[in-house]
């Protein structure tokens, strides 16, 4: 294009209400964060002081690696779980790709979850899993065996990724039937002309062609998971104890609980540094491919 | 009936059966807690088996605040005051950006579009804290403005993209004949440039609008009880010391609507903004 005048100005004017937004709401913010992580501040003391690492050490001898744990486990179960049921319901879907009406529906009722916002979803499973009155218990004790109080039990982080899963699988099934949608369908015909089965063609025709869409979804889930705190704030406050607490939640929890927010803002710290690597681990690796080719 | 269409019908056996779990999966937790709305507690059933009692009264309760339940209407209302505060201020922020992207190259460029990337992977839950501290500071804690303000912070991104997508669609030689004519950049970008992208502001618009209605970390961390949005509320029905499972389920179903109305409006936007976020960047 060619540019009139002095460009420079112009993207600079172009560029000024990002500009300033960010630096307000987001280099302000993380300067505080930063800053008071080496302080042990805590509400209703009288002065702040400076101890250095003291709270990360505090955190990373303590029960900080358990989060990060979880947070990590969290992440990528979620994501994959969810990238395979949206992948199963995608595949589903397009397999009545000669029903019109039938689809539709079929679509729509699987976008059901959707309409639930993240908080509803975490309501709604708490009472799946309620020890009473919840649909869970019913099938166990159906099949004759004790109840289980699922959400108070240790491995209620698994239970919440269930929940996870079921809210975030009809968002990965939309973007993927998007793309299953955009193959030409005559290239499968030619396939099953040439007597290639359901398998073959969708291990060497559909899953080239949808490959770099679920690259795309993954890294979106992978970074949306990671900040999960809705669902699983909701359903278990990061308990019982601390065992569903992920660092998103033990943010929150010294905020609130120990009006400690020193320690918050280094668990801030902490969590960022994973997503900062990958995005520092991610520009080396394509600035080498661009060198290369 | 002959053999092979026998074999035929037997095969589509399976499909059926997946279908059945698929529907079962994504509709059991729905309508059980559906159900569950529309009894007592004391009606709720124990087993699998309908309620012994069917009334709308926990809808009453919930939307008319009976015996001392708080009425639904603030926490809409906070829940739409922020969800279009936040669609306005994403909107705002991201237009120009996003047209210097589509039509500007170089390193300054490519720098802000590649920063943007960043500001979609920060967690909200690490901002609240930083935001509580400033807005305290400030006096500006329980305000609408200031909170959607937080809220915008992970959409901008999505923003930037997608509206990005939308201006690389409209032809250049347009806005060159209109600066022959003598039109200034800000001339084009209102008189040209917006009418055609309306529908990518829509997109734009309706996704923050839905990002800010579904938020919970930042009232959380930025309210003093003054502003309820709908989430808040939502959380705060758990972990009392009754628990009114009709009530909650009434809740849940009611905060569904705004959603529901969106989609039944605007699901195609919506879908296209969801699949263009994704993979436009």
């Amino acid at each position: 294009m060619i540019l009139v005048g002095s460009s420079k100005k112009t993207l600079l004017f172009l560029e000024l209400p990002l500009l300033i937004y960010t630096l307000i709401f987001f280099a302000y913010p993380v300067y505080l964060l930063i800053y008071y992580s080496f302080t042990d501040f805590l509400l209703y003391k009288p002065e702040i002081k400076f101890i250095g690492f003291e709270n990360y050490i505090k955190i990373l001898t303590g029960r900080g690696t358990f989060y990060y744990m979880n947070q990590i486990i969290y992440t990528v179960v979620v994501t994959f779980g969810s990238l395979a049921l949206g992948m199963g319901f995608a595949l589903l879907v397009d397999y009545f790709k000669r029903h019109r009406i039938f689809q539709r529906v079929l679509s729509a009722l699987i976008m059901m979850p959707m309409l639930l916002i993240p908080a509803a979803v975490g309501v709604t499973w708490v009472f799946m899993y309620s020890e009473y009155y919840g649909p869970f218990n019913f099938v166990l004790r159906l099949l004759g065996l004790p109840t289980k109080p699922w959400l108070y039990t240790t491995s209620s982080l698994w239970y919440v990724m269930l929940t996870d899963i079921w809210g975030w699988s009809p968002f990965v099934y939309i973007i993927l039937l998007a793309a299953l949608q955009q193959i030409d369908p005559s290239i499968l015909e030619a396939a099953e002309i040439d007597g290639a089965t359901g398998f073959r063609r969708f291990l060497y025709i559909t899953l080239p062609s949808i490959l770099p869409l679920i690259g795309i979804v993954t890294t979106i889930k992978l970074i949306d998971t990671y900040k999960e705190f809705d669902c699983l704030y909701t359903m278990t406050q990061g308990g019982p104890g601390d065992y569903s607490t992920n660092l998103n939640v033990a943010i929150y929890r010294s905020f609130y609980k120990h009006r400690d927010f020193g320690t918050a803002c280094a668990y801030g710290v902490l969590t960022l540094i994973f997503p900062i690597l990958i995005v520092i681990i991610y520009h080396i690796i394509s600035k080498r491919m661009e060198m290369r080719g | 009936m002959s053999i092979n269409a026998i074999t035929k019908r037997i095969s589509k056996i399976p499909l059926i059966i997946v279908l059945f779990l698929v529907l079962f999966w994504t509709l059991l937790p729905l309508a059980w807690f559906f159900m569950i709305s529309l009894t007592t507690v004391g009606g709720m059933p124990v087993g699998f088996s309908l309620p012994r009692v069917l009334t709308l009264r926990s809808y009453e309760r919930v939307i008319f605040g009976l015996a001392g339940y708080a009425p639904i209407w603030k926490n809409f209302f906070d829940s739409l005051v922020i969800a279009s505060l936040t669609a306005i201020i994403v909107t705002g922020v991201s237009i120009l950006p996003a047209y210097a992207s589509s039509r500007f190259t170089g390193k300054i460029v490519t720098g802000i579009f590649g920063f943007v990337l960043v500001l979609r992977m920060l967690p909200d839950a690490v901002m609240g804290v930083p935001f509580y501290l400033m807005y305290d500071r400030l006096g500006m804690l329980d305000n609408y403005v200031t909170m959607s303000l937080a809220i915008s912070l992970a959409m901008i991104p999505a923003g930037v993209w997608i509206l990005k997508g939308f201006i690389d669609t409209v032809p250049r030689e347009l806005e060159e004949q209109a600066r022959i004519d003598g039109a200034s950049m800000i001339q084009i970008i209102f008189r040209i440039i917006f009418p055609v992208i309306a529908p990518g502001i829509v997109v734009v618009a309706f996704l923050s609008f839905l990002w800010g209605y579904q938020n919970l970390v930042f009232p959380l961390y930025l309210s003093r009880g003054t502003i309820q949005p709908i989430s808040l509320r939502l959380l705060g029905t758990i972990g009392g010391t009754r628990v009114y499972w009709n009530e909650m389920a009434a809740l849940t179903y009611l905060s569904m609507i705004p959603v529901m109305l969106l989609y039944a409006f605007a699901g195609k936007y919506l879908v296209k903004g969801l699949i263009m976020g994704a993979v436009k960047r």
